[in-house]
């Protein structure tokens, strides 16, 4: 029967088309990577115009993203769609997309040290793109430009690309995916749940790709809006549309050595406060407030709860700050207070300080604003946001579920529910929110244990694993606001942080899916031959 | 007016409250007695006037603590009501040991006197006084004796009285293996197992120390110290003070057996090591310390073997003795410790902390989840000690996971403590949630801490709702405010039902 299938085909002059390999984290790996090829090109056009030396660099980065892209893409189609398989795809295009994205700085040795072999480059490179995609903005680069720098080291193409890795990762390349190919159908909705942060994914249309559309819109649509805030309030064009990338996706990258505090101007941290707790909040209740209702905002629980917990920090940093003298007088304390404390508690990152031990240089402040810097480190932002941290929603299930548990310790046979004000959350996402945080706890202690054994100090170590679960950015000790994670970390711990901003980023699950879901879908694999 | 005293310890829980705050009273007072009796033999003359005030102070509170414990108390004890009891215990004998501590005279200000005793009697061992060297001996005894007295209460309640109250409570060590059926066939036979074997492992601590080269006081009140997973040292280096490798082997054999469950060294005593294995958190209880001990000796400290012993024992069983300042070493085994100090002992021992029964419930729990997610048709059941563990009991010990979470994280956060650096709040908030009664400041391990009121007082209180478990105290609170709230103007106590 085959035998005299294929003598037809030869008969009939036909040759056979390519066989496409039944796997969707091919498929969906291959997709992502050629969405990210475009902000490839426009990054050299950025270098070409800045008459930077790497623009070529970058145009070949593209065609490579372009090519491999194209050939996983058109070599395979979607498979299983079991959620493990879904989970598993996200998080190779993740791993794919992050540590290839790395290629632009390879090429152009944007991490070259006397004494630092190629090794260690390349280490630096990844661990960069990582941060970058992930959007948590710890960095190792330590040639970063100052304003007005005559000759900087760095190539403005080169530093915008760096500022689009963040871009790309807040929102998701698999949510942009999932714009482009129908042929996901209901399960999309299970692909944005794996790649969006929080418990669940919003669905603000009837179809899943139909709601990333609209995420994506709004997105671009505020990165626009805060370019302009940012350059009216006296950037350039170019640091504010640089800027707009990283603070949309609550990322922290900046492309001057001392971040925000490099322009020393209140108007700027003020656009970026604002900016950050937009980026930092769920996206679709500014849809819903753009859309339908004004009050969203005031009805949603996590959203006063993300704001009280943001002024009271600020509040209670500032009164410690302004009552020990720490860093000058009141308005200095209430503003270097309240522009880490929502930095951090939206998992940006970005620094005021204007240099090591100045007022905004956080770890130099006293042991108590710390503490309270690191629990918003643990909280982070809201749930479908572009911010890290565990979320504050299920910061509020967990005081709920403590609050349960001492009520059936009063009443041992006591049915009590776990309740968000007058709602009562779902059994199934209490115990998700449980497993979660037990998950997150034992990667905080497994990857505090890891890179101290590795050579990184306790302080830096804590604060730059929690940073880098939550995607935050800046850690303590040699690793604050004013430093790199160069100084902080031997190049193995910062692989481990690496990897731990991937597992934030993803939300724990798909990252320890990944190994074990590809092994059973391979088993399964099947050539597929086109019929006539 | 008799009736109406009657009516008013018969309403809700406090009528079971009179029994232990009687024995609380007399615990605390007997340990004043003793201290006072050993400070006059022992002490010179300077401390003579303090004695006499202590051993009047001692049996007065004997006398008035028999007394309570005569008053009506024969109510069902429900786990609310034993919760409170084991409050209201701790606190009648911190209460004589606070006045104990400021009568001495030895102390800098009455906050000092708060810090102090509330440490020894929640067996934490942080202490106020940077060199106990100077301190008299009858102070010095009653530092360990309020700590071995409340180790023996904790084990009491905890595998004595509430097994005998609740079924299946969740702070119970499993009564099916850990002896409820065998050794606890009733209260009485309970408390007489406990008692003799939480007398046995001082006695032979206290034989051990004694042949290891330490004097006669030494190595009682370090026994005692030991037993009780208290920490309280009489040197400022702790036990590094003898600088001796026999005594630092016996410590730390002492505190891995006092940070075990009772029954678990009992059987494992008498050789019954079949049941002794089957013992989920015994199991955990012994990978964490030979991992922990490779990891401190291994893992650059430069420790030797009996310091990097007495460490991670130290950590695990919270008792918090030190042999050499291992914050010097490694930044690993710093961390380790720390992590060591947050996870804690075993159940149905002496010592505190997270506990190891509940770290095996969480990871087995992660690991089930994880399965499930992978192959969604499974239902995994959490099996601990061999037993199937309920669904309802798992949620309570997330549920009491979270409680643990938010309690170290307040005690960080409201500490205040401007003397310590971030690692040293942090350190000390685990310390003191977990009554370790040892932290990392800097490069320096300590015991001592110097603290504002404000920081001394946040801290007595996070030591509290380490050692009884976060709940019996919120519960206590929460009960004190309801019945405050019952009573309105004009309406008699006795009328309240």
């Amino acid at each position: 029967m085959l035998e005299r299938r294929s003598v037809s085909r030869h008969e009939s002059g036909f040759t056979a088309p390519p066989r496409r390999i039944s796997t969707t984290v091919g498929h969906i790996s291959g997709l992502a990577l050629l969405v990210v090829a475009p902000g490839l090109l426009l990054s050299a056009l950025v270098e070409f115009i800045g008459r930077g030396d790497d623009g070529w660099i970058l145009v070949l980065s593209s065609i490579t993203f372009a090519v491999l892209g194209g050939a996983l893409w058109s070599g395979t189609r979607l498979g299983d769609l079991a959620i493990r398989t879904i989970f598993a795809s996200v998080a190779w295009s993740w791993l794919l997309v992050s540590v290839l994205g790395a290629l632009p700085f390879v090429l152009a040795r944007t991490f070259e040290r006397d004494g630092v072999s190629r090794w260690i480059e390349l280490a630096d490179a990844i661990f960069e793109s990582v941060s970058g995609y992930t959007c948590t903005g710890s960095t190792v680069l330590t040639t970063l430009p100052d304003i007005g720098d005559p000759d900087p080291a760095i190539g403005k193409g080169i530093l915008f690309y760096r500022q689009l890795t963040q871009w790309y990762g807040g929102m998701g390349f698999v949510q942009l995916v999932i714009t482009v190919l129908p042929a996901l159908g209901s399960r999309a909705l299970g692909f944005m749940g794996a790649e969006a942060p929080g418990p669940t994914a919003d669905r603000l249309a009837p179809r899943a790709a139909d709601t990333a559309r609209i995420l994506w819109k709004l997105y671009v649509g505020g990165t626009v809006a805060m370019a302009i805030a940012y350059w009216a309030a006296g950037m350039t064009a170019y640091e504010g549309i640089t800027h707009a990338l990283s603070t949309a996706a609550t990322g922290g990258f900046s492309i001057y050595n001392d971040s925000l505090g490099e322009f020393d101007s209140v108007p700027i941290e003020v656009v970026a406060q604002i900016a950050m707790i937009f980026g930092g909040s769920n996206w679709a209740l500014h849809w819903l407030f753009l859309t339908k209702n004004r009050k969203v905002y005031s009805e949603d629980h996590e959203f006063r709860a993300y704001i009280a917990i943001a002024v009271g920090a600020t509040a209670a940093i500032t009164l410690i700050l302004a009552i020990g003298d720490e860093v000058g007088g009141f308005w200095t304390s209430l503003r270097v207070a309240s522009f880490n404390v929502v930095s951090l508690a939206t998992s940006t990152g970005f620094g005021n300080a204007t240099g090591s031990g100045s007022p905004g240089d956080f770890v130099f402040w006293s042991a108590t604003p710390l503490v309270i810097l690191l629990l918003l480190m643990v909280v982070g932002g809201m749930s479908g946001s572009t911010a890290g941290g565990t979320k504050v929603i299920r910061s509020r299930v967990l005081a709920a579920i403590s609050h349960r548990t001492l009520a059936v310790a009063r009443q041992p046979r006591a049915v009590v529910p776990v309740k968000l004000g007058r709602d009562v959350v779902p059994d199934k996402v209490v115990h998700q929110v449980s497993l979660f945080m037990m998950a997150y706890s034992a990667l905080v202690v497994g990857g505090f244990l890891a890179v101290t054994a590795l050579g990184g100090d306790v302080e830096a170590s804590l604060a730059g694993v929690i940073g880098s679960l939550g995607n935050m950015g800046p850690a303590y000790g040699d690793a604050g606001p004013t430093a790199t994670f160069h100084a902080a970390f031997p190049t193995p711990a910062r692989l481990v942080l690496a990897g731990l901003m991937l597992a934030g980023r993803l939300e724990l699950f798909a990252v320890l899916l990944m190994l074990a879901a590809p092994r059973r879908s391979l088993r399964k694999i099947r050539p597929h031959r086109h019929t006539f | 007016m008799s009736q109406v005293r009657g009516q008013r310890w018969s309403a809700g829980t406090g009528r079971v409250l009179p029994l232990p705050f009687g024995i609380g009273l007399t615990t605390g007072g007997g340990c004043v007695t003793l201290a006072a009796i050993i400070g006059l033999v022992a002490d010179d003359d300077t401390f003579a006037g303090a004695r006499f005030a202590e051993l009047v102070l001692g049996i007065a509170s004997m006398i008035v603590g028999l007394a309570v414990t005569r008053l009506q108390s024969d109510a069902k004890i429900t786990p609310t009501a034993a919760m409170s009891m084991f409050v209201a215990g701790w606190t009648a004998m911190t209460a004589v040991a606070i006045v104990a501590f400021w009568l001495s005279g030895e102390l800098a200000s009455p906050l000092d006197a708060v810090f102090e005793a509330v440490s020894a009697s929640t067996t934490t061992g942080f202490t106020t006084v940077a060199e106990p060297e100077g301190l008299s001996r009858s102070l010095l005894f009653l530092r360990v004796s309020l700590p071995w007295a409340m180790g023996l209460g904790v084990l009491i309640v905890s595998m004595g009285v509430l097994p005998a109250a609740v079924d299946g409570a969740e702070l119970l060590p499993q009564r099916r293996l850990l002896g409820h059926k065998q050794l606890v066939t009733t209260v009485r036979s309970a408390l007489r197992n406990i008692v003799g074997l939480y007398l046995f492992l001082t006695i032979v601590l206290t034989i051990g120390y004694l042949l290891a080269g330490m004097g006669m006081f030494d190595g009682v009140t370090y026994a005692l110290s030991t037993a009780s997973t208290g920490g309280m040292a009489n040197h400022a280096e702790s036990i590094g003070h003898f600088d001796s490798t026999r005594i630092e082997w016996i410590a730390a054999a002492g505190m891995v057996a006092a940070g075990g469950n009772l029954m678990v060294v009992w059987w494992a005593f008498r050789g019954r090591f079949e049941s002794v294995w089957k013992s989920t958190e015994l199991r955990l209880y012994v990978s964490l310390l030979l991992i922990g001990f490779v990891g401190v000796r291994f893992g650059g400290s430069g420790l030797g073997s009996s310091d990097s012993a007495v460490a991670i024992a130290s950590m695990l069983s919270t008792t918090g003795f030190r042999s050499a300042n291992w914050a010097e070493g490694a930044e690993f085994t710093r961390a380790l410790l720390l992590t060591a100090a947050g996870i804690g002992a075993m159940r149905g021992s002496a010592g505190s902390g997270f506990r190891q029964a509940r770290v095996a419930r969480v990871a087995l729990e992660v690991r089930r989840s994880l399965q499930r997610l992978l192959i969604p048709s499974r239902t995994g059941i959490v099996r601990v000690d061999g037993v199937a563990v309920k669904e309802s009991s798992l949620e309570l010990t997330y549920g009491h996971l979270w409680m643990h979470a938010f309690t170290l994280g307040g005690v960080a956060l409201l500490l205040y403590a401007n003397e310590l650096d971030i690692v040293g709040t942090l350190s000390f908030s685990v310390g003191l949630v977990s009554n370790v009664g040892v932290l990392v400041n800097g490069d320096q391990l300590q015991s001592h801490v110097a603290l504002s009121g404000w920081s001394e007082s946040i801290a007595s209180f996070g030591m509290l709702l380490g050692r009884l478990s976060i709940y019996p105290v919120l519960l206590t609170i929460a009960g004190i405010g309801r019945w405050i709230s019952r009573l309105r103007p004009g309406q008699s106590i006795g009328e309240v039902s």
